[in-house]
């Protein structure tokens, strides 16, 4: 099947990977495109990546009949991804791009630091994904995630999570007593004395619907 | 191969210095050969606390960028045989020190002593790093007082991430906490720490209490280590934690407020 040489990834970016190689049909890509459509929204950007040997020559009317096409089911070809097999540039003003290989990255997002010493003040812990803290955070101390926090020992210290803008995200806390909290860039600073059923207890804090920072004791 | 001990603490005027001299003075009391290093260049003061300031030729400087010898430049303590102190320099600043050159002074040192002691500057800077960095044994000075834990904590976090065996990935640096000018009548009343919330919030061992007392000073004006103070509290309570720091079991002492008899309730007890 022809089919192995189209392949459209979901990359780390707001852009969709199409990968054509050499003998490509364009019927394929067309259905290809139409599948794509249907799983999602429209006017999504596609990045082309052109893996192996082409004739340059026809290369650029291969391109343009994939625009064409693209165009059709209202895609847009964002740019052309810049390779070793492969140096195109600007044709019909599409702009060459150099990303990192998306198809062989997996989602970056998953990967989980964990932390087994103790979090001590000035230290900055940042982590684009989870942090999980096995012992104590102090004050002064800065925990920043683009995921969620686990704190297993006291949390003081300011506890940042979701800072791409992740509104999932929660924190969880063994001891909850920190300097400040936020989630997705939605902050609160805790200065006064916290109520006893919060106070050095577990607590987990998310964001509502209303984009209000949420405190909830998980112990009874 | 010596062991190396810094004498830190982030904050000033904690102790750091007093500390340097009596626990430097007690190990070598206690037959090991020790010599007590000042780090804090440019405002150097353990000389002053160890009576020898009118003694020092050449300094720790002059020996990091080969103007001296170590043999010109080690002073060797009036009381103590087995005491020696390299002092720092009053006219140069910390950036005259240098990584290589503290290195191998202490490469150096460490043939023939049992116990380098660093007295580490205040401060996050140079002369503080570089007093940290080699140390295989850390002494924490803090007060009972939250500024000061908070820096300790600081200063914890620099040991585990800077100093020479964390970048080289060795064992971690063995930090011990040292309470100096505790007075346990303020802790009672509320307006110091007690021993268990500094604990609660650093989270290492207490090597000691050093009970605040008018002692020190006199001590400091005399050019005495406050360990040499036979029959103070202070000595008393340095002494302990000198041998807690060569592996003895001693409770802690001078930690409770004194009950005050009966009489100098009624009248008053002449302070």
């Amino acid at each position: 099947m022809i089919r192995n040489n189209l392949k459209l990834n979901h990359g780390t970016f707001d852009y969709y990977v199409l990968q054509i190689t050499p003998g490509i049909k364009l019927e394929d890509i067309d259905n290809k495109f139409l599948h794509f459509k249907a799983m999602c929204e429209e006017n999504k950007n596609i990045v082309l990546d052109f893996s192996g040997e082409f004739d340059f020559a026809n290369l650029s009317n291969l391109l343009l009949d994939i625009n064409d096409t693209a165009r059709v089911h209202g895609l847009i070809i964002h740019s052309i991804m810049e390779n070793k097999c492969i140096k195109v540039h600007g044709i019909l003003g599409i702009p060459v791009i150099n990303l990192p290989n998306t198809t062989k990255i997996p989602h970056i997002y998953n990967r989980t630091l964990i932390v087994d010493e103790p979090v001590r003040s000035g230290i900055k812990i940042e982590n684009d994904g989870d942090i999980v803290v096995t012992t104590f955070v102090s004050d002064n101390a800065e925990i920043i995630a683009s995921g969620n926090i686990h704190i297993y020992g006291e949390a003081r210290g300011r506890i940042i999570a979701g800072i791409s803008g992740n509104k999932q995200s929660r924190i969880f806390m063994q001891s909850f007593n920190p300097e400040l909290i936020s989630i997705s860039g939605i902050y609160k600073t805790l200065e006064n004395e916290l109520p006893q059923n919060i106070m050095h207890k577990t607590v987990m804090i998310s964001l509502d619907d209303k984009d209000r920072l949420l405190l909830t004791p998980l112990t009874k | 191969m010596a062991k190396i001990i810094v004498i830190t603490s982030g904050k000033g005027g904690v102790g750091k210095t007093t500390t340097s001299a009596s626990f430097a003075t007690g190990l070598a009391l206690r037959g090991h050969k020790t010599v007590v290093i000042d780090f804090d260049i440019g405002l150097r003061n353990l000389d002053l606390i160890l009576g020898c300031e009118r003694r020092v030729v050449y300094d720790f400087v002059n020996v990091v960028q080969g103007e001296a010898t170590l043999h010109q430049a080690l002073i060797k303590d009036k009381n103590c045989d087995n005491l020696f102190i390299l002092a720092a320099s009053q006219t140069k600043d910390k950036e005259a020190l240098t990584q290589e050159g503290v290195g191998l002074v202490i490469e150096d040192l460490s043939k023939d002593f049992d116990y380098i002691v660093c007295d580490s500057p205040a401060g996050i800077e140079r002369g503080a790093f570089l007093a940290l960095y080699f140390a295989d044994e850390a002494i924490v000075v803090t007060n009972p007082e939250v500024s000061s834990v908070r820096d300790s904590d600081r200063i914890l976090g620099l040991l585990a991430s800077k100093s020479k065996r964390a970048v080289e990935g060795q064992d971690k640096i063995n930090a011990r906490l040292l309470i100096t000018r505790y007075n346990p009548a303020r802790v009672e009343s509320g307006e110091m720490l007690s021993i268990t919330d500094i604990e609660d919030i650093l989270r290492i061992p207490v090597v000691g209490v050093i009970p605040e007392s008018t002692d020190v000073l006199q001590a400091s004006n005399t050019g005495t280590p406050a360990i040499s103070l036979k029959g103070t509290d202070v000595s008393e309570a340095y002494c302990d934690v000198v041998s807690r720091f060569l592996g003895e079991n001693k409770p802690l002492r001078f930690t409770q407020a004194d009950k005050k008899g009966i009489f100098k309730r009624i009248f008053g007890g002449a302070r």
